[in-house]
């Protein structure tokens, strides 16, 4: 979906809804519920579909933008799992998927002036000042010497450094690289790839910054880029082409993926054998949105005395973290999810909590009592601490 | 303009506090928001805003809803699944919505007596998933596996896999606008369960059947089950003709030959096999042909039925199938040329007959789904086909698809034709609607047709005579406020 793109040009998508409900589970025969807002209050407009109805009944002049709009439209959590279980309204042009509509949604609430209170609006403010979001983190990434080679073929993807777990995950990262000794370059530029502008609905500021980190892209475009964070990965593969288009066909990969084959390669090891039962989270961007359910299960199978643990809900049909859910339509929707999330772990009975997103780790460890918070780790810190 | 309550802002605040204080305040939603997102569904009925929605989590909750609702004579419409595509859960403006979504326990599977009792809101797809584990299936449905079996069972749409088996519904847990509770079949005897529809009093559950929720609302059911057979085919015939097609469909129920039958029509099967959820998926050109003339190699119309028992029974099955489409100038398809015409259709087909679950129709991705249905006797409704087909063929507006099933033993037969104008062409929207009514008088007056569907749908059609005035001094009795989906087309003259 282009930034161009308005939400009378989406009429045509949204009017095909049934309300069939599909946008809130998963595949028959577990029919697992997915849509964390529908999930907290079963009722059809906190669903994919009855956002639709909110976008028809916007443009159809049933009811005027306001802050319960903006603040339902942040509530969603933003999961993908509506765009997964949707097979009907995609057909039409342009080609939208539920969360691109309640994206657009979201732009147009802001470009109102509806920008709902707390996060976002702290989001928002540091983006309409400095034209991009780091939260006053700057990068701390550095690639190891040994390793670091402008020439390498494959680019490490240093952005997003506002999230304070990604610093965390990006030391076990740099340790894992140069255990493996792979040659890599690292791109880190103006610190935030555009993800957040463009779920959030900033559109204004994303298309500079968009170009402004494509214009240093481009001179990397034949590499392999390997990103930390799925939802980084999800927008420069799939989204930098709707603005840029020559940045489409980027080869890229996540970091669980170049463990995968580091592994297979024999370039990594693992050492510590005490037995451990993990759970494994699938992330929503890296899982629904990226296609990626694989690779990290495969890490965990190479790591001596790890048992993996599924729980009941996993690989299409996992449940989000609620780290995305920003709005106040329904109170601490973010903190609820994520809580949902960890008593299902919890029912595994698996020491530790597994992840490879950043924002599911803090948003985990937000609200895990503070003697558990370290039974939640990213892939990369597991395998780095034991390997 | 039907005014729907008479209560003032100051009477409404007071109903929703009572409300919120009697059931919880979770459950009564009064923003902007979530009240203009109940307001329509896709079909073209005009959207109307309710002024509360009401989600109950038990009986308790519906009955002190009813009679709030009553008092202050503020209308109810009833919601079970949601999923409509002909405006029956469109609320009346200022009304309530009860949408009984989180109703959806499955209370009994009795494997003895052959039924589930069940809540409104449970979907086919939690239900099948459930029963499957014990063996055991219901009648399924032309819909989506998110809609409701309460729902439609009690609108009495395409009712598939039950050839056979016409009463679905055994029992009905019945709450009244004034807190009375009632059930309409066996368990009514202190002793009893809900194993028996009939006896030896009068049928109540048929007032409930195509009643639209406007003789009160209920708060469980008791439907049928089956067991799932040992084996199981899908046979597939061709025709030239719907009337052919029919004719076989015909013989084969009256010979007890297959559990049920379906008449597709040759752009529906095609259809099938567009696969709108990928993006820039076209559709291709013989869609957009004269749906009276397919191709070279297309069969007009094709049967699919559905075999199930013993496997050596299948095998006898098939030969008779065979039979009876030759007779009928029709041929039974082979597995090579299955694979080469209908090669996605079938796997859908498999997957329903064999798992007794729905696949999601991408079709919907097609355009705006508009549809029209009739009932009509077996001469009636092959002469109602070519009218019809001809009809939508005229307006411009293929693919049309329909497709066509027999009920009670192909003693009735229930026609179902729709077309899918693009969602954002009002004119073509509003033209295939006065089509349809159109379509709609013409088929009664012509072909001795019934429509499935109520006023609603075809505004020119009007309770009347004896029958009517019967039919209203019950709901009367029933509901002497009217509050039961008042704007649903059936009383709202009252």
């Amino acid at each position: 979906m282009k930034l161009t793109t308005g939400l009378e040009d989406v009429r045509g998508a949204a009017s095909l809804c049934i309300k069939c409900g599909n946008c809130t589970y998963g595949q028959w025969p577990q029919n697992y519920p997915l849509c964390p807002i529908y999930s907290r209050d079963r009722c059809y407009t906190f669903s994919g579909g009855g956002l639709l109805y909110l976008v028809l009944a916007l443009l159809n002049k049933k009811i005027d933008f306001n802050q319960s709009v903006a603040d339902l439209a942040f509530t969603c959590a933003g999961c993908i799992a509506c765009d997964r279980n949707c097979g009907i309204i995609r057909s039409q042009t342009p080609h939208v998927d539920p969360w691109d509509i309640i994206r657009l949604l979201r732009y147009e609430v802001v470009k109102r002036g509806l920008v709902p209170e707390g996060r976002v609006k702290q989001i928002y403010d540091e983006i309409k000042k400095e034209g991009y979001y780091l939260d006053g983190h700057k990068s701390p990434f550095q690639l190891p010497d040994k390793i670091s080679s402008d020439k390498a073929d494959t680019v490490i993807f240093a952005e997003c450094f506002h999230i304070q777990a990604q610093s965390q995950i990006a030391e076990s990262v740099a340790s894992l690289l140069a255990k493996i000794g792979k040659p890599a370059a690292l791109f880190s530029e103006k610190g935030c790839c555009g993800s957040t502008l463009y779920d959030l609905g900033f559109w204004e500021q994303l298309e500079p910054l968009v170009k402004a980190n494509w214009t240093k892209m481009r001179a990397l475009q034949d590499k392999k880029f390997v990103f930390i964070n799925p939802h980084c990965q999800e927008f420069v593969v799939k989204r930098y082409p709707e603005t840029v288009p020559e940045s489409k066909g980027l080869k890229s990969q996540h970091i669980s993926q170049l463990l995968a084959d580091a592994f297979k390669d024999g370039k990594l090891k693992s050492k510590k054998t005490d037995k451990v039962k993990v759970s494994y989270h699938d992330p929503c961007y890296l899982g629904r949105g990226l296609d990626v359910y694989d690779a990290p299960r495969e890490v965990l199978s190479f790591l001596n005395g790890v048992e993996l643990v599924e729980m009941e809900r996993n690989r299409e049909n996992s449940f989000c973290c609620g780290a995305r859910a920003l709005g106040n339509y329904l109170p601490n929707m973010s903190e609820e999810t994520a809580r949902e999330r960890i008593r299902e772990f919890q029912a595994t009975g698996a020491d530790l909590l597994i992840t490879a997103c950043p924002y599911c780790k803090e948003n985990f460890q937000k609200v895990m009592p503070d003697k558990d918070k370290a039974r939640v780790k990213d892939l990369s810190e597991l395998v780095d601490e034991r390997t | 303009m039907v005014v729907s309550t008479k209560i003032n802002a100051k009477e409404r605040k007071t109903f929703c506090n009572e409300l919120r204080e009697a059931i919880g305040a979770d459950k009564v939603k009064d923003d902007d928001v979530v009240l203009v997102t109940y307001a329509s569904d896709i079909s073209p009925v005009p959207s109307r805003k309710p002024g509360f929605v009401v989600l109950p989590e038990n009986k308790e909750d519906v009955i002190a809803t009813l009679k709030l609702a009553n008092k202050y004579s503020i209308p109810v419409t009833v919601m079970a699944g949601g999923v409509s595509v002909a405006g029956y859960s469109i609320p009346s403006e200022g009304g309530i919505v009860l949408d009984l979504h989180r109703m959806d326990k499955i209370i009994e599977i009795n494997t003895d007596s052959g039924y589930v009792v069940i809540e409104p809101g449970i979907s086919f797809d939690k239900l099948t998933s459930a029963l499957r584990k014990k063996g055991y299936r219901i009648a399924i449905p032309t819909a989506p596996g998110s809609s409701t079996p309460l729902g439609n069972y009690l609108g009495r749409p395409s009712n598939s896999l039950c050839n056979r088996h016409l009463d679905l519904i055994v029992d009905l847990e019945v709450v009244l606008p004034d807190g009375t509770v009632f059930s309409t079949g066996s368990s009514h005897f202190p002793n009893a369960g809900s194993s028996l529809r009939y006896g030896p009093f009068a049928d109540l559950a048929g007032l409930y059947t195509c009643g639209y929720g406007t003789m009160g609302v209920i708060t469980k059911a008791t439907i049928r089950i089956y067991p799932i057979n040992e084996a199981n085919r899908v046979n597939i015939a061709a025709f030239d003709t719907y009337s052919d097609a029919l004719d076989f469909v015909k013989e084969i129920i009256n010979n007890n030959i297959p559990e049920h039958c379906i008449i597709w029509n040759w752009q529906l099967y095609e259809a099938f096999a567009v696969d709108t959820s990928v993006p820039g998926t076209e559709i291709p050109p013989m869609l957009k042909a004269d749906p009276r003339k397919p191709p070279e190699g297309i069969p007009y119309c094709i049967v699919t039925a559905f075999l199930s028992g013993y496997e050596e029974m299948m095998v006898a099955s098939e030969k008779v199938c065979a039979k009876v489409a030759k007779k009928h100038g029709g041929r039974t398809l082979s597995e090579k040329e299955i694979k080469e015409l209908i090669p996605i259709p079938m796997a859908g087909w498999n997957e329903l007959y064999a798992k007794y679950h729905q696949i999601e129709p991408t079709f919907f991705g097609l355009g705006k789904y508009m549809v029209w249905i009739m009932f009509a006797e077996p001469k009636d409704v092959k002469e109602m086909e070519k009218y019809a087909v001809g009809e939508l063929a005229d307006l411009g507006v293929a693919p049309v698809c329909y497709y066509s099933q027999p009920f009670d033993f192909g003693r009735s037969i229930f026609f179902r034709i729709f077309a899918f104008p693009d969602p954002r062409n009002q004119a073509l929207i509003d033209k295939v609607g006065a089509k349809f009514n159109e379509m709609f008088n013409v088929a009664m007056d012509r072909y001795g047709a019934i429509p499935m569907r109520h006023k609603i749908q075809f505004p020119s059609l009007h309770l009347t005579g004896e029958y009517a005035d019967v039919l209203k001094r019950i709901k009367k009795v029933l509901d002497p406020n009217n509050i039961l989906n008042r704007d649903i087309g059936l009383f709202q003259e009252d």
